[in-house]
């Protein structure tokens, strides 16, 4: 747990923190997010007693870091920077090793722990041990700076715009990785971050700065439904497009209700759109039956539109994603199916407009 | 053979050229009767009798592309093997011109030299395409140990310049070590002092630019000028203190040389330390900072491993600068190859200054040479392994 209580802190007659008091719970992530400027760098720093507050007093565990020698604090506390710093100097194998070293673990089981960490974040330790940092992509650095930060299993992860510098690909990717491990390790992670969306996927918690104050510290989606200006300014009118990225489909799903077997006819009295599927309800496709002429001895495999991209959405997945693929499919409606394939509901496009989804009461 | 130009190789068929014209030209070497007298030049023709032109064949080859490893390899000892065999009748020649008349200098001129740049231009061209070491270190051998075998059973022991050195061989050690000793001691002292300098000035961020004011006018004095300027006042000290006339200092002599060559050495050391510093990625002493290290550790672990480098650079440039000017510094008394240069000057005796100048490139050369060893293994993260 880090309480931080009501800090300040000036840089040469500027305010960079003013009296900021906020409380990061055990095996949270908490999202430091705000304009350029904000004090969000400055504020994380503290933690670590890379910058020490000119009042107020930082305490984790309940134990002032006053107290507590910085180069032990900081022994003790992962520290990711954006663009790595990693020692260009050290292979990946020595750059994992240095706070365990520091540590003075023994051998073996820095050793071991090299292995491990490598393997948590998913790179095979014979390819990547001996590598020098600029024989790595940027992706593949980050996640090495990650592994290093995790080296001595710090309770407490600080990690400044580690993603910044990535393509949204691999941002997404490493985001992903964070999720996994928070829930893995069970550490608590302070995250800065510039990008709201990154915000939004890995937080539990979204501290908002601007001005070296905190303007709120809320939920992703308590934050979404503020009517503060300025979180209203700072978001954008992608304020709604945030929300449906916080939403997921299983919110709106309703059960389909008009399916055909690829097997079955098509009589001609039929019209309307319908979902087809295999015998195994697998999602095959669809069809939106208008006219009605010459449908004699037609099956619906026939008539159906195939597609290989799409195979419907998961139950997972964010309205977001499912506005993007109505968008790009201009279909009415989406099928949701399960990790087999296996079609069980579907989402109407109205529903994701509905206004109650706005309001947030859900 | 000719049909196709894309088999040919330019800088071995340049150097092939180069190679031919000097073998061509009259004056491959000279022979004077005594150390006094003008010497006449001797062709290639009387050296290797009038079948010389065979080895312009046997060079041919030498022209064409060589993507194989072994083809370059046959091209070396092609190469090498026309070069000492031609030095070894050489020097059968002068064994024999000194028999018949015991004063008689031999010496190797105008056309061996242009040929020997052949030679070279062919050695650096293709060695710099060997990436591995080891296989840069066969082609090296092959290239430089029969000269020493040769030497050593005494092939060579009656050219001019290996009587030179019979006759000063004790001198020549000597001087040898003192230039040695000269160069790399100031060198060393310009480490002690310039570095930890360097990483003073790179810390305290204050007086960089006074300091280096100071050191680049040091550094445009020009070398003969500075050693005897450096006379006045140490023959003035030497004579107030007693205690460094006693400890062998006076204006003379290798006190003023080294200072002279500290002073000069410790721009580089400076620049480079200050310069490997100040490259270093500041996000990369932020997260040593960040993992916990005490500044001692950043220091050592990182940005000194860091700048390495960069230093070691220094120093070579600081090296190579400082072997050369020793050979000035013989004018003010502090001996040192620059000794039989000046000698060989004064009495006109071309191959005592052979003498001095051959030690003095192969010491430059191996200076570098080492260092930029150095330097490469000095920086793992950054070339690969
Ligand atoms: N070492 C320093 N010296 C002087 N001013 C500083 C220092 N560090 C930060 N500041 C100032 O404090 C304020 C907050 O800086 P901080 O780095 O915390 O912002 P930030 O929210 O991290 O911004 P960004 O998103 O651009 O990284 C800024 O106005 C900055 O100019
Ligand atoms: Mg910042």
């Amino acid at each position: 747990m880090i309480e931080i209580d009501s800090v300040v802190k000036t840089f040469k007659g500027k305010k960079a923190l003013r009296n900021i008091s906020l409380k990061i719970e055990k095996s949270e992530i908490c999202v430091l997010i705000g304009p350029s400027g904000a004090g969000k760098t400055t504020l994380l720093k503290m933690i670590n007693k890379m910058i020490i507050p000119d009042q107020g007093e930082i305490r984790i565990n309940s134990k002032s870091v006053k107290e507590i020698e910085s180069y032990r604090l900081r022994r003790k506390i992962g520290y990711v920077i954006q663009g790595t710093g990693l020692f260009p100097h050290m292979t990946v194998q020595e750059n994992i090793k240095v706070v365990p070293g520091l540590l003075n673990w023994d051998k073996k089981r820095i050793e071991k722990r090299v292995y491990e960490l490598l393997e948590l974040l998913r790179m095979e330790p014979e390819v990547y041990l001996k590598k020098y940092p600029v024989e790595l992509s940027g992706g593949e650095a980050q996640r090495v700076g990650i592994a290093r930060a995790l080296a001595a299993d710090p309770e407490i992860l600080l990690m400044d715009e580690p993603f910044a510098s990535l393509d949204p690909i691999t941002r997404q990717k490493l985001q992903s990785e964070i999720l996994r491990i928070q829930k893995v390790l069970d550490k608590t992670i302070v995250f800065v971050t510039h990008d709201i969306e990154e915000a939004l996927k890995l937080a539990s918690k979204t501290a908002l700065l601007k001005n070296g104050q905190l303007i709120s510290c809320k939920s992703p989606h308590e934050l979404l439904s503020e009517d503060d200006e300025f979180i209203s300014k700072f978001l954008g009118a992608d304020k709604w497009l945030f929300r449906l990225s916080l939403l997921k489909a299983e919110e709106i799903v309703r059960p389909c209700r008009r399916v055909l077997c690829e097997t079955d006819p098509v009589s001609p009295g039929m019209s309307g759109f319908f979902w087809v599927a295999d015998e195994k309800m697998r999602f095959m496709g669809w069809i939106d039956l208008k006219d009605c002429k010459n449908r004699e001895n037609i099956k619906a495999y026939d008539l159906m539109v195939k597609t290989r991209a799409f195979t419907g959405i998961v139950r997972d997945d964010s309205l977001k994603k499912a506005l993007g693929i109505i968008i790009e499919t201009g279909l009415p409606r989406l099928p949701v199916v399960d990790s087999a394939g296996i079609l069980t509901g579907e989402i109407m496009a109205f529903d994701i407009l509905r206004p109650e989804l706005k309001s947030g009461d859900d | 053979m000719f049909k196709n130009l894309k088999n040919i190789e330019m800088p071995c068929f340049a150097s092939y050229l180069i190679m031919i014209s000097g073998l061509l030209n009259s004056g491959f070497c000279s022979l004077a009767q005594n150390r006094i007298v003008s010497s006449a030049p001797v062709s290639v023709e009387e050296i290797a009798g009038k079948y010389y032109f065979i080895f312009f064949i046997v060079l041919l080859p030498v022209i064409f592309k060589s993507d194989k490893l072994l083809n370059r390899f046959l091209k070396f000892v092609i190469v090498f093997f026309v070069f000492y065999t031609i030095l070894f009748m050489a020097g059968d020649f002068a064994s024999e011109a000194v028999k018949n008349n015991y004063g008689a200098r031999f010496s190797l001129s105008s056309g061996f030299w242009i040929f020997s740049g052949g030679v070279i231009f062919f050695y650096v061209s293709l060695i710099s395409r060997e990436k591995k070491i080891y296989q840069r270190l066969v082609f090296q051998i092959i290239s430089f140990l029969p000269f020493f075998v040769f030497s050593y059973y005494g092939f060579f022991s009656d050219f001019a310049v290996a009587i030179e050195f019979a006759l000063n061989s004790k001198r020549f050690f000597a001087e040898l070590k003192n230039h040695f000793y000269i160069s790399y001691g100031s060198v060393f002292m310009a480490c002690c002092l310039g570095v930890p300098l360097g990483i003073y000035l790179f810390r305290s961020g204050k007086n960089e630019k006074r300091v280096f004011y100071i050191l680049n006018i040091v550094q445009t004095i020009p070398g003969i000028a500075f050693f005897t300027i450096m006379m006045a006042p140490l023959a003035f000290l030497s004579t107030s203190f007693l205690f460094l006339q006693k400890a062998g200092i006076s204006g003379v002599g290798t006190a003023p040389a080294v200072i002279v060559l500290f002073l000069y050495s410790l721009l580089p050391v400076v620049r480079n330390t200050v310069e490997g510093l100040k490259v270093i990625d500041g996000s990369v002493i932020e997260s040593g900072r960040g993992m916990g290290m005490k500044s001692s550790e950043i220091f050592f672990k990182i940005e000194l491993p860091l700048s390495l480098p960069v230093i070691l650079n220094g120093i070579r440039v600081a090296l190579v600068h400082c072997v050369g000017s020793t050979a000035v510094a013989a004018l003010i008394g502090a001996g040192g190859l620059g000794v039989f240069i000046f000698q060989g000057i004064g009495q006109g005796a071309d191959d005592l200054i052979l003498l001095g100048t051959f030690p003095l490139i192969i010491m430059a050369v191996i200076s570098d040479r080492l260092m930029e060893f150095l330097t490469q293994i000095s920086k793992p993260g950054v070339f690969g392994r």
